[in-house]
């Protein structure tokens, strides 16, 4: 584990320096760090490729440095870094009529939830800020944190759009979260773990044996899990919070400069997550696909990497495909398709492995 | 344990400070021209009118019930799913007749139309001040 | 006895929730015109609880549950009053006329997840149980306050009953917390050994524990001074609701307040150091002060009301006075009498309520006008309702003398420093004359005489004679009740 190792060569190599207390929060703090570049330069890499991929769809280059300015690098690719930029260089606005304190403390909340999650995503065999042994319980609790905030920046700005935005995520984000909480039940129930390293583990020995192939019941657990976790992370074809043509920009309509840059990194953040959350429970999380083939710990990140990647781009890939839902047509999807269905899942998993497996 | 739950709190710390940074230096180096109309409510460029601390449709209430009931469902059935495969059928059986009492209960509000967000049938009255009619109730 | 065993006791309230997740789908395919099919489900599945409750009940006194809840003869006497008293009112509510705007599904459903609440208040002996199961009962008692929802007045009745409700089971929780506190302990035999060993220090924490502890009890049974929910609600709500509220939660208050004091406060035979630990209060005169403060209350307020319905919720709180009258002394002969006064006080109650309700479905009202010259018009009724009145002055030969027999016997019997309390129901019982006779003199006296008799509907005419032949031969022959509640007494007892 991350902190035990930094720990143990930190007090190697600063022995008799520093208290072993002090050294501690110390280790605790660097794998922190190394998350919070890890979001940073993901959120640039995965803008850049959103940019790029959406333009493709839609038959156009996208940015583009070409010309006599050059203004975004080669094939656009400081684009990112210059949204970055012009972020940060925005006037920062907080509306008088809004309630000033939560108004402030929504972005602080919305990131935490997001980088908090980070924690317990295992990249490598050994490589996980903490395994905590209720790794994926931990990251679904968390998860929430997202709802909260997007209520409160939704009620704080004293907006009529914010309002709107924000009770409509809290109903989409609370109702997706019970078919994609069942769906990682079968994952749970096949692992007999909560902890994420062992769920991964329960996979080893290539394809077949990832959780997705278990039986006939998973894939579509895998598909209702994945699709809600689209909805949970407010994504089109689930973008009501901040469908642009209604309601301005939901929940985010009063934010401007950095804070509004918190929301949307949070966004890209959340979507890591569950990405990861879903390669590491359904798709063997960093084992490689054939056993023995590209299966050492440096390549178990490459192939946790890729398989997250790939989740994300098929995100991306959906948000330039599908037009919006309506919010009714939201809600029955979820209460009336996928909430039924990861029931019947659950009792299909459970029947076959009573059956099968004993 | 502590170690499990430390990095967890002192990774709170670090986002708070994560996020405090870039807002400092954007408070450092963003111009900062506050007029009224810039801290004025957004309404599409009209004047705002009114408080947006409203009564907002009861529904997200009904939904926040319903969540409710199935979220501690699901939480219950956590620890279940971790000794499902030592304890093979009966568990199934005990989760069996768990999840099919809250089955009834979606079939409940699935019937009883509490999961369609608009209701086209109006139940109850038909109408703020109509007294109820013997047959709009079915 | 740990869970998986205790299922084999725990049979009754597992039939119990299946007939309600019946009930509750049966509810989702039928007609609105028929859903008093509901109904018929509920009642089905009561009387098949009640025959294993029945079976059980010669079962040797048990904790269930890892000391949760006990199965002992006195929980499953009071189980077999509670399933009666619902079963007669679930007759009724096919019968009322207010009900009939609505679907009754959710009514009937409620109803049985009320008496799953009312069986665990019977027979829980751990306070958070108690504490659950008060709040199932209250809960859904407000929703059946409620349930007439294009009713300005159930409304308000159910309104004020969460009101009511919420502050005093707060209050209650926040006695049963100290007491928690007190004792380390949530289970009443442990509480009663820790709190029986307790120095004077703790006294002031403990009189505030019971002072808190007997406001959520109160509220209960509708005690003074924690009664004043009692007339707003019962006249507010349906009347059958009204019926049920006024019998099947006061019966399981009384047992859970005789199984609290009694295991908790008491060796085997009563409250005999004239005071509740170590505390110095004199816990038996507080409790008879109430007593007669609420019997007279109730009986006072009564005299002024014009609605019978309002009347009669007035005269529950005065029956709940002479209940409590028994609670002081606390010995065997004591919950002997209050059983046998609970059970015949569902009958004559209920039965004064269904005749409230068949007034109200022919005239569609309930005050005393539309009593005017009942007894003329319906002779049968109004002599049914003047046998009631009767039984609920407790005049000889009804059967409300006996119970009130039974109190005061116990009370004469316990010595002489009870005797104000045996002086206090007497005055009472002459006060209570006149508002009851009141009712018989508008019935017969009032009004102008008809020369047209009409009869009740069959199911109307029904409940009233199973209401009213127990109404009187109780007080006839009253040796089975007896001797049923003697066998009854049998309290598991736990000795730490």
């Amino acid at each position: 584990m991350t902190v035990d190792f930094i720990f143990e060569f930190l007090s190697g190599l600063l022995d008799g320096f520093i208290s072993s207390n002090s050294l501690l929060i110390i280790s605790m703090l660097v794998p922190c760090l190394a998350i919070f570049g890890f979001i940073t330069v993901y959120a640039l890499v995965v803008i850049y490729a959103e940019l790029k991929v959406s333009s493709f769809i839609q038959d156009k280059v996208g940015p583009m440095g070409q010309g006599v300015g050059l203004h975004a690098g080669k094939w656009g690719l400081l684009q990112p870094i210059a949204d970055a930029l012009k972020l940060l260089l925005k006037e920062d606005i907080i509306p008088s009529s809004a309630d000033k304190p939560l108004f402030i403390l929504a972005p602080f909340m919305i990131f935490i939830g997001a980088f908090i999650s980070f924690i317990a995503i295992p990249f490598g065999e050994s490589i996980i800020v903490t395994d905590l042994n209720i790794g994926i319980f931990y990251i679904l609790g968390v998860g929430s944190i997202a709802v909260l905030s997007l209520i409160l920046a939704g009620w704080a700005s004293n907006n009529k759009w914010s309002l709107y935005g924000g009770m409509r995520s809290a109903a989409q984000i609370v109702s997706y979260e019970i078919p994609a909480g069942l769906s990682l039940i079968v994952v749970i129930m096949l692992a007999g773990t909560l902890n994420m390293q062992d769920i991964i583990k329960y996979q080893a020995g290539g394809i077949f044996n990832w959780i997705i192939f278990d039986n006939p019941f998973v894939p579509i657990a895998f598909v209702v899990y994945f699709i809600s976790a689209i909805a949970e992370t407010n994504r089109t074809p689930f973008d009501l919070p901040e469908s642009e043509s209604e309601l301005v920009a939901g929940f985010a309509t009063e934010y401007s400069g950095m804070r509004y840059a918190f929301f949307f990194l949070s966004e890209y953040a959340n979507m890591f997550v569950v990405s990861a959350v879903a390669a590491a429970g359904f798709l063997g999380g960093w084992h490689s696909p054939i056993q023995g083939f590209m299966d050492s710990p440096a390549w178990g990140v490459f192939w946790m990497i890729n398989k997250t990647g790939f989740l994300i781009f098929v995100m991306i890939w959906l948000r330039w495909t599908l037009p919006r839902l309506r919010v009714d047509q939201l809600m029955n999807v979820c209460w009336k398709v996928f909430l039924p269905l990861a029931l019947i899942n659950i009792f299909g998993v459970a029947i076959w492995t009573v059956v099968f497996n004993s | 344990m502590y170690r499990d739950f430390g990095t967890v709190f002192f990774a709170v710390i670090m986002g708070i400070v994560m996020v405090s940074i870039p807002l400092i230096i954007s408070w450092l180096i963003a111009p900062s021209n506050k007029t009224k109309d810039k801290l004025d409510t957004y309404e599409c460029g009209e004047e705002a009118e009114g408080s947006a601390w409203l009564q907002f449709n009861i529904r997200f209430y009904i939904i926040a019930l319903i969540f409710l009931i199935f979220d501690v469902e699901v939480v219950f059935l956590f620890p279940w799913a971790v000794v499902f495969k030592e304890m093979g059928l009966i568990a199934l059986i005990e989760m069996g007749i768990f999840l099919l009492i809250l089955c009834a209960g979606l079939a409940y509000v699935w019937v009883k139309s509490d999961l369609e967000w608009v209701r086209r049938r109006i139940k109850y009255g038909g109408g703020r001040y109509k007294p109820l009619s013997a047959s709009s109730e079915d | 006895m740990t869970n998986l065993q205790s299922l084999e006791f725990f049979i009754p309230e597992l039939i119990l929730t299946i007939t309600i997740l019946a009930a509750l789908i049966t509810d989702l395919f039928v007609k609105k015109s028929k859903t008093n099919m509901i109904g018929w489900v509920l009642g089905v599945g009561l009387v098949v609880v009640g025959l294993s409750v029945h079976n059980l009940s010669s079962a040797p006194p048990t904790t269930l549950f890892l000391d949760m809840i006990v199965i002992d003869p006195f929980s499953s006497f009071m189980k077999i009053v509670i399933i009666l008293s619902t079963l007669l009112v679930i007759v009724a509510s096919w019968v009322n006329d207010e009900l009939e705007k609505y679907r009754k599904g959710e009514y009937f459903t409620i109803m049985g997840i009320m008496v799953m609440g009312l069986f665990l208040m019977t027979s829980s002996v751990d306070i958070i149980m108690l504490y659950i199961s008060i709040e199932v009962v209250s809960i859904m008692s407000f929703v059946l306050a409620a349930y007439l929802k294009l009713d300005t007045r159930s409304n308000e009745a159910g309104l004020k009953y969460v009101i009511y409700g919420a502050f005093s089971s707060g209050v209650m929780l926040f006695g049963l917390s100290i007491v928690y506190g007190l004792a380390g302990s949530t289970n009443y035999f442990a509480i009663q050994d820790t709190l029986s060993s307790l120095d004077g220090s703790a006294n002031p924490a403990l009189i505030m524990a019971l002072l808190m502890i007997f406001a959520g009890f109160g509220y209960k049974i509708s005690s003074v001074p924690f009664h004043f929910w009692t007339p707003d609600v019962y006249e507010g709500s349906p009347s059958t609701i009204t019926a049920y509220l006024s019998v099947a939660p006061k019966a399981a208050g009384f047992a859970m307040i005789i199984r609290f004091f009694h295991q908790v406060f008491s060796d085997s035979i009563g409250l005999t150091s004239n005071s509740i630990g170590s505390t110095d209060l004199p816990w038996p005169e507080i409790i008879g002060v109430l007593a007669v403060v609420t019997m007279t209350m109730g009986n006072l307020v009564a005299i002024q009301q014009k609605s019978i319905k309002r009347m009669l919720a007035y005269s529950s709180i005065a029956h709940a006075g002479y209940m409590m009258l028994a609670l002081p002394v606390l010995s065997m002969e004591a919950v002997e009498s209050i059983m046998i006064y609970l059970f015949i006080y569902v009958f004559m109650n209920l039965g004064a309520f269904f005749i409230v309700i068949f007034v109200k479905n022919k005239t569609g009202g309930e005050s005393f006008e539309d009593f005017e010259g009942l007894g003329w018009k319906m002779p049968i009724v109004g002599a049914f309702m003047t046998l009631f009145m009767l039984s609920l002055t407790g005049l000889p030969p009804t059967a409300g003398f006996v119970g009130k027999l039974y109190i005061f016997k116990t009370l004469v019997g316990a010595g002489s420093e009870f005797l104000w309390l045996v002086i206090a129901g007497g005055v009472n019982s002459v006060i209570s004359l006149y508002y009851y006779f009141h009712v018989v003199k508008v019935m017969f006296l009032g009004g102008k005489r008809s020369d047209v008799i009409t009869y009740p509907p069959s199911t109307m005419f029904g409940l009233m004679i199973f209401t009213a032949v127990p109404s009187l031969i109780l007080g006839l022959y009253w040796n089975p009740l007896a001797s049923w509640v003697k066998d009854s007494l049998v309290f598991y007892n736990q000795v730490m």
